[in-house]
């Protein structure tokens, strides 16, 4: 054979599947040194080996692993020797005791026979007085099997309420937390409520104080108005200003006076009208502007010395009034 | 056709290592029991016996004659665990191994075809054997069926069949060829390819020692 007949012979080797003179002359060529062929045999053994992990496992029987435990030590028992250099006796030569599966060896024997004949006899009587007993035990057996079936359904029974009353209970507790969620936002809504309406009654009771303390002009005038001994001044314009005139009203008790003025000249810029009361000497009163109707009406809150006020007059100052008249006078009129 | 590289994502050396919690068969372990320690024998009969009684009943298709045949594997393993030379493989891949073999020869024997699969594994060369993983060392369980699943099943049918039937069947090229009354030539091709395919689909498994 040729190099490369050996070659394919090979993977025909790893399986076994060479006819005997083939194995034998691929194994004298490897022996004769082929290390190619060595290096692929070496492979294709390897990968043969694992084929048996392909199959579908299967265990064992379940009592040879005990069985063989139990020869091994009546074998090492029986040689008398253990641990380090120990040797079986069946390793020099001898047998192991069989006692699994026996009865496969010895089939074909005429002991066998016999042996057979009285094991069955002895079966057949022992297996009539176990009989009754093997159906007692099958009717406890159904008994139990029939108390843990009701068990079972009492079980499944009892999961069922459980698992109903987990589902109630989850249900009141989401919809408390739903309640309690609206309860919080319609809390925290009324707060908010209530906030404004304090701030809009710290508002209003502020408008109040102040309104108390400053009473509105037009109120200020009314009460002006209802004085009983209220005195009238009749003021007329001067030859710069004919058609302007104007009265003022005084108020003794309360010493207030109100001026109201018409067809007063229109004010340049830079200047204002300011009331005069003549005592020995001008004493300044007030300073007013103009509407644009040329009119002006101010309440005047105190009137100093007014029993000894002999005339009142108007002119026309600088922005701000002056201690002294410096400008013309537009009207005048006695007390 | 199979995606080389996708196998090759999946193999993830990263991916693939045992949980804190899984038990390794290691070497130090087999040798453990070599030495008729009875206690590590249930940890290596634990980490074992479902991929070695998969295989067993696979080939024998008989829970009876794969309970048995397991048996015969693990009393053989408790006898050679001492001789087990930790260079010429790992421990899961000489169980593997030798339950194939013993099961192989078993149906063999059945059949009275006669041929001795024992003794052609038994002549087999120590280096031949000195690569094959120990997937309780380097990879989880689970993923690893996983990978040789997927890797298996990315074959074409007649492949799959071919190497079954050799595997696990024990039959030669020519038993197959007669079998499924197709040429020689035609069932080599089918096996070749499809270990070839097996072949560098779970290289990472053994790479990634």
């Amino acid at each position: 054979m040729s190099h490369e007949q050996f070659e394919d012979a090979v993977a025909l080797y790893a399986v076994d599947a060479l006819e005997p003179a083939e194995r034998e002359a691929l194994e004298v060529h490897i022996r004769d040194g082929c290390e190619e062929c060595r290096a692929a045999m070496k492979e294709y053994r390897a990968a043969a080996n694992l084929l048996p992990y392909a199959l579908p496992p299967e265990a064992a029987p379940f009592d040879l692993q005990s069985h063989l435990m139990r020869t091994f030590e009546l074998d090492r028992a029986q040689s008398g020797k253990s641990g380090v250099g120990w040797t079986s006796p069946a390793g020099q030569g001898g047998d192991f005791p069989r006692t699994f599966l026996p009865w496969r060896r010895l089939i074909g024997q005429p002991v066998f026979a016999l042996a057979s004949i009285v094991l069955l006899l002895a079966v057949g009587i022992y297996a009539l007085t176990l009989r009754s007993q093997l159906q007692s035990e099958a009717a406890q057996r159904r008994q139990i099997e029939m108390a843990m079936q009701d068990e079972g359904r009492r079980l499944t029974v009892l999961q069922l309420q459980a698992t109903e009353q987990e589902r109630k209970l989850n249900e009141i507790r989401n919809d408390f937390v739903d309640k309690l969620g609206t309860t919080r936002d319609t809390l925290v809504a009324r707060e908010a409520e209530l906030a404004q309406l304090r701030d809009r009654l710290a508002q209003q009771e502020q408008q109040a104080s102040v309104s108390k303390k400053t009473p509105s002009r037009e109120d200020e005038m009314a009460a002006f108005l209802r004085t009983p001994n209220i005195q009238v001044v009749s003021l007329t314009g001067s030859d710069e200003a004919k058609s302007a005139g104007g009265l003022l009203l005084l108020d003794p008790s309360s010493k207030k006076a109100f001026l109201y003025a018409f067809n007063m000249p229109p004010l340049p810029p830079g200047k204002t009208y300011q009331l005069w009361a003549i005592l020995d000497r001008p004493v300044s009163a007030a300073t007013f502007v103009t509407d644009s109707g040329n009119k002006s009406r101010i309440m005047i809150r105190r009137i100093r010395d007014l029993s000894q006020i002999k005339k009142f007059a108007v002119s026309m100052e600088p922005e701000g009034g002056q201690l002294q008249p410096t400008g013309q006078i537009y009207l005048s009129g006695a007390l | 056709m199979m995606a080389v590289v996708d196998s090759a994502e999946v193999l993830n050396p990263a991916r693939m290592r045992l949980s804190p919690n899984q038990p390794s068969l290691t070497s130090e372990l087999l040798a453990r029991v070599g030495k008729g320690d009875v206690e590590a024998f249930a940890q290596c009969y634990e980490q074992s016996s479902s991929v070695l009684f998969t295989l067993a009943l696979r080939i024998l298709n008989n829970r009876d004659e794969a309970s048995e045949l397991l048996q015969d594997v693990y009393i053989e393993a408790w006898r050679k665990a001492g001789s087990f030379d930790p260079k010429r493989g790992s421990p899961m891949a000489w169980l593997i191994t030798l339950t194939r073999s013993r099961a192989i020869d078993r149906l063999r024997a059945s059949a009275s075809r006669g041929r001795n699969l024992t003794d052609s594994i038994d002549e087999t060369s120590d280096d031949l054997r000195s690569a094959l993983p120990d997937p309780f060392d380097t990879h989880a369980l689970e993923e690893l069926r996983m990978l040789v699943m997927e890797a298996f099943k990315d074959l074409p049918a007649p492949q799959q069949e071919a190497i079954e039937l050799a595997f696990y069947g024990g039959l030669t090229h020519a038993e197959i060829a007669a079998k499924l009354d197709k040429p020689i030539g035609t069932v080599k091709t089918r096996i070749k390819l499809g270990m070839n395919k097996l072949r560098y689909a779970l290289r990472p498994c053994w790479e990634a020692k």
